[in-house]
């Protein structure tokens, strides 16, 4: 799904901020990258998500070369890619609902279809009396939900998530996560950044850790 | 199959009209809120202004070649023979159909192809032509002043104007024949470079709107600079973020192409009101008629043709040096 080989990235002339990386996100895996603030998650996944390219080294995403694909194969591949920005990111001038329905209108997907499957996933996350809620009317949490919704609704291959859970309280949380579970039995390859290591010792899912630009993979008990 | 695939064609052509035209909110759902960003320039009434200018330009176009076309008309199929005065002759005397070298040159004229009728300029209406300079005094009376005849040419005849000219003067000497075309050729020359004059205007005006708009454009893109971002991380293409932009421009330069008109349409019949008092025959007519409204009437859809072509071209130009 996802393959990095000796993969580097500095910003301008500055010193690399990911050194040396090497990647690999099997098809329906399930994640976590942790590390301390600055080590470079961020900008690990600004690579993922094919917001900017690597300064050295080869990134593979869906079985292509990113440094070959011509710019207009881009979109494509991006809606493959759910993300949920720890900034959610969000469109202040748009209401929950049609913050959660621009990736389907980006698709070109039908209106009518686009109502029925945000509405659905709006109330799923609890937040189904605020389809027309503005974001700047919303608490942290539920812009988090607003913005994972987003982020799920075209159920995406590959859903990168940047400490989705660091606004909701734990009821919130373990219901967000349950979610990302059921998108990774689906089938989608899930990449979550987080600081919450109580919630990676609980998942047991693999976990990436990144210090200094550096990463390494380490495999908790029980982890698949 | 074609017919479904021009049904389905149409009805995107429909849905982008509805969306990036017709209906703002629905454009803004797209992801832009490109209606409510405040950039110092309005576009709408900077395109106004170049609405105004090109159909006041397109008017006086339009104006100047119809007025051509009249003063063509009006002197071509027509000849003045000139006939000098007689030096040391009493001037009352002269300027009578009865008079010998008048009825010389009617000779010739009846003998010559092509002529449909031939008229001698009576001497009160050279008076009056000559009022301005000589006034009214009578003075012309007794002045050596020569004589016109007016010579209507058939519709279909064919007059060797240079073989004519050699005739009337074998006839009288020293009568000049006067077939206007130095100044026809002058006037259509002069109404050509007016006309031209016009649309070079109109061309300027244009490119100024473009780059107004390009300017407008380039400034949206700095301000949704965040948006448009997020629009392509979800996988837009650059088309789509293009429309949204084209969008808003056309509705301006519509907005700014209806308004400019309204006002060159306000100011031509102010100029028709304060030029009542003017002889018609000296200016030209610059109320258009019903045949010259067309270009007019276009100028609105041109200006948001222009804007939402400009728009398009300028973010996609833009785009396609991002990552």
């Amino acid at each position: 799904m996802v393959r990095f080989e000796n993969v580097g990235l500095r910003y301008s002339l500055g010193p690399e901020v990911l050194r040396d990386v090497y990647l690999d996100l099997a098809p329906g895996s399930f994640h976590f990258l942790t590390g301390p603030s600055g080590a470079g998650k961020s900008s690990l996944l600004s690579l993922l998500y094919l917001s900017r390219r690597p300064t050295r080294g080869i990134i593979t995403m869906f079985g292509r070369d990113i440094a070959t694909i011509p710019r207009q194969d881009l979109p494509a591949l991006r809606r493959q890619i759910g993300v949920v920005f720890q900034d959610f990111r969000l469109l202040a001038h748009l209401s929950a609902l049609d913050n959660v329905a621009l990736p389907l209108r980006v698709a070109g997907m039908d209106e009518s279809k686009v109502q029925e499957h945000v509405v659905e996933l709006l109330t799923w996350v609890g937040l189904g009396d605020h389809l027309e809620a503005r974001p700047a009317t919303l608490s942290g949490g539920q812009q988090q939900r607003v913005a994972i919704a987003r982020a799920v609704i075209t159920r995406p291959r590959l859903l990168l998530a940047d400490e989705p859970t660091g606004n909701v309280d734990d009821r919130i949380a373990v219901r967000l996560m349950h979610l990302f579970e059921e998108l990774h039995r689906l089938g989608t390859t899930v990449l979550i950044a987080t600081h919450n290591a109580a919630l990676v010792e609980r998942m047991r899912h693999p976990e990436l850790r990144l210090d200094g630009g550096h990463l390494s993979r380490i495999k908790h008990r029980g982890a698949a | 199959m074609v017919v479904a695939l021009s049904r389905q064609a149409l009805a995107e052509v429909h849905r982008r009209v509805r969306d990036a035209v017709l209906t703002p909110a629905g454009a803004t759902r797209a992801g832009l809120a490109l209606g409510r960003d405040e950039t110092p320039l309005h576009l709408d009434w900077i395109v106004a202004a170049m609405a105004f200018l090109a159909a006041i330009a397109i008017v006086g176009a339009l104006a100047t070649a119809e007025a051509a076309q009249r003063w063509r008309h009006g002197l071509t199929g027509s000849l003045t023979i000139e006939i000098p005065a007689l030096t040391g002759a009493k001037p009352a005397g002269t300027g009578t159909a009865g008079d010998d070298r008048v009825q010389r040159i009617f000779d010739v004229l009846r003998r010559e192809q092509g002529i449909q009728h031939a008229t001698l300029v009576p001497r009160s209406r050279i008076a009056e032509l000559l009022a301005p300079w000589l006034g009214q005094g009578g003075l012309v009376d007794n002045l050596p002043v020569p004589q016109l005849i007016d010579v209507t040419l058939s519709p279909d005849g064919h007059v060797d104007i240079a073989g004519l000219q050699q005739r009337l003067a074998a006839a009288v000497d020293g009568t000049l024949l006067d077939d206007h075309q130095l100044w026809i050729a002058d006037l259509v020359h002069l109404a050509r470079l007016g006309v031209g004059l016009a649309l070079a205007i109109v061309l300027v005006v244009g490119l100024t709107a473009a780059a107004a708009v390009v300017i407008a454009t380039r400034a949206g893109l700095a301000v949704h600079h965040d948006a448009i971002d997020l629009l392509h991380l979800m996988g837009a293409e650059d088309g789509y973020i293009a429309d949204q932009f084209a969008g808003q421009a056309t509705r301006l330069g519509l907005r700014g192409g209806l308004l400019g008109l309204l006002i060159a349409a306000l100011a031509l019949v102010a100029f028709g009101v304060a030029s009542q008092a003017v002889d018609p025959k000296l200016l030209p007519r610059l109320w258009p008629t019903t045949g010259q409204l067309l270009p007019l009437v276009l100028v609105p859809p041109a200006a948001a043709g222009l804007a939402w072509l400009t728009a398009r071209r300028t973010v996609m130009q833009a785009l396609k040096k991002k990552v």
